[in-house]
């Protein structure tokens, strides 16, 4: 249901790959190279073993665990058309994180839909979307 | 309850509350100190100890910026407690350990508001934080309703909740706010005003939100020997928890794992074990409301109502005057003010005083208050002395 924020992320720093990742038409996400365990979002370093995360390409599928529609946006003025809609994603495969993303697809979503994810070329970044995948 | 160890709250002070004020935040937080003290009736130079919460006061109104303009003598102990709500409610932990140290004996918590007047209002503190600039900005993951939306919208999947008993929790508040003296909303609303109430994001409308405003509020604690000796009735602080779930703020609304519990899980059930207080005891419950999400599921965390159920509560009636568990008899942030569960103390004070003139509690002298600043809780158990 409706517009996609256009407002560039602030680039550099630890979260960059996210960045880099999405104009490759791809996601990945930081996991510890020891426990295995995928961390969003990340801390420098893994709470349990101490050691940096690398990030790993993830699927591109998933299930919405919530959302919400937007009608009054708290962006700067003129960077989203209302209503859109924002969700918390959850990949396939991949335990623990929630992708946090909005919805392309114009129809009415509810928990549990299932999604791929899609990119978005905006004007200055690739900005991962989510597509309703229609229930059989 | 050890006599040795109880403190208690003696003074209370509000500003008036404006969606825009003339004078300086700074201003207003002294204004109500001062009030506080008129309450107490102390001069405010006795006051030697200062608790605020910790994400904007000591920035924004520093606690040697109020001493200064309070004429305080010596200013023996500072402290700032957790993140907003939790800071704010959970001020009487650290002036209880600043007291019973002998730290300090006469402490000063305070929040002053100026988001009504300030750019950017409430949003401009998260828009500085990392994750959000760099992940949920881009997205529109941003601005708190939208946050709590997502989790009212999880909860409704989970165990239901309808646009009635959201509007049962926002009519209720505005109820107690309409015969409370200062509350900034007090025309009573019906279930079709909520409906024409502006969608802000999906199940939010404006009604669901808090107020956002300037103002203060302003508490005083000291030992309970003191209070016997000044102006008002001592009400105790009986047991006061605080606790953090273990998680960042930006984390905290979109990754964690049960993601619809809040640490009132741990501070309830803890502050009400430290003031040998039952939870049938309890006369009146003063909970953080800076959505009607964030009402109900503390009051599900704080053992107050069954999983899934803190609505019934409002539909039922029980959160009236006359109910078995008033809840948030001075309007709340939804209906009173905002100023970060400081208000929700003073109303406790004030129903353990037997003050609240027609919106009085009969016989209160049991309150429970709760506050929230994700990722951060506290419970503070106010009794009367007895």
């Amino acid at each position: 249901m409706g517009g996609i924020p256009d407002v560039p992320p602030v680039r550099g720093g630890p979260l960059d790959e996210f960045w880099v990742a999405a104009e490759e038409g791809k996601l990945r996400l930081p996991r510890c190279p020891i426990c295995r365990e995928w961390s969003w979002y990340p801390p420098p370093t893994c709470g349990t073993d101490g050691v940096p995360p690398v990030w790993e390409e993830v699927p591109l599928t998933g299930t919405i665990f919530s959302f919400t529609v937007v009608h009054r946006s708290f962006l700067p003025p003129g960077t989203v058309e209302v209503p859109y809609t924002v969700a918390l994603v959850e990949l396939d495969g991949v335990p623990g994180p929630r992708l946090v993303g909005d919805v392309r697809t114009p129809e009415p979503v509810r928990i549990g839909d299932r999604v791929v994810v899609a990119f978005e070329r905006l004007a200055t970044h690739g900005l991962p979307v989510f597509d309703v995948v229609p229930a059989d | 309850m050890s006599a040795a160890q109880d403190i208690a709250i003696v003074g209370v002070g509000e500003t008036e509350f404006v969606r825009k004020s003339p004078d300086h935040v700074g201003s207003l937080v002294v204004q109500a100190a001062r009030a506080a003290c008129e309450d107490a009736g102390i001069d405010p130079s006795e006051i030697n100890g200062f608790v605020t919460e910790s994400s904007s006061m000591p920035g924004l109104v520093p606690p040697d910026e109020v001493a200064a303009a309070l004429g305080v003598k010596e200013r023996c102990f500072t402290g700032a407690a957790l993140i907003g709500g939790a800071g704010v409610v959970g001020a009487p932990g650290l002036a209880r350990l600043a007291i019973e140290s002998g730290h300090a004996s006469m402490v000063l918590s305070y929040f002053g508001a100026d988001f009504g007047s300030s750019p950017g209002g409430p949003y401009a503190f998260p828009a500085a934080v990392q994750t959000k600039r760099s992940l949920e900005i881009p997205v529109g993951w941003y601005g708190q309703p939208l946050l709590f939306a997502a989790m009212a919208q999880r909860y409704a999947y989970e165990f239901g909740l309808t646009a009635e008993q959201q509007a049962a929790v926002v009519i209720s508040n505005r109820d107690h706010a309409s015969r409370t003296p200062g509350a900034m909303k007090r025309d009573p609303l019906t279930f079709e005003d909520y409906l024409a109430s502006p969608m802000i994001a999906e199940p939010f409308r404006a009604l669901d939100c808090s107020l956002i405003n300037d103002g203060a509020t302003a508490f005083l604690m000291t030992t309970r020997e003191r209070a016997r000796d000044l102006r008002r009735s001592p009400v105790l602080v009986a047991g006061v928890s605080s606790a953090s779930y273990p998680t960042t703020q930006s984390s905290y609304f979109s990754q964690k794992s049960d993601y619809l519990r809040t640490p009132a899980v741990l501070t309830g059930e803890s502050a009400l074990a430290q003031a040998g207080v039952r939870r049938e005891d309890i006369d009146v419950a003063e909970i953080y409301d800076c959505f009607t999400i964030s009402l109900l599921l503390q009051l599900e965390d704080l053992g107050l109502a069954e999983r899934g159920h803190g609505a019934d509560l409002f539909t039922s009636g029980s959160t009236g005057i006359g109910g078995s568990l008033p809840v948030n008899t001075h309007g709340g942030l939804l209906s009173h003010a905002y100023t970060v569960g400081a208000s929700h103390v003073v109303e406790g004070v004030r129903q353990l005083r037997g003050e609240r003139g027609d919106n009085q509690v009969e016989g209160a002298e049991v309150a429970l208050v709760a506050g929230l600043g994700v990722p951060d809780h506290a419970t503070v158990v106010l009794t009367v002395d007895r």
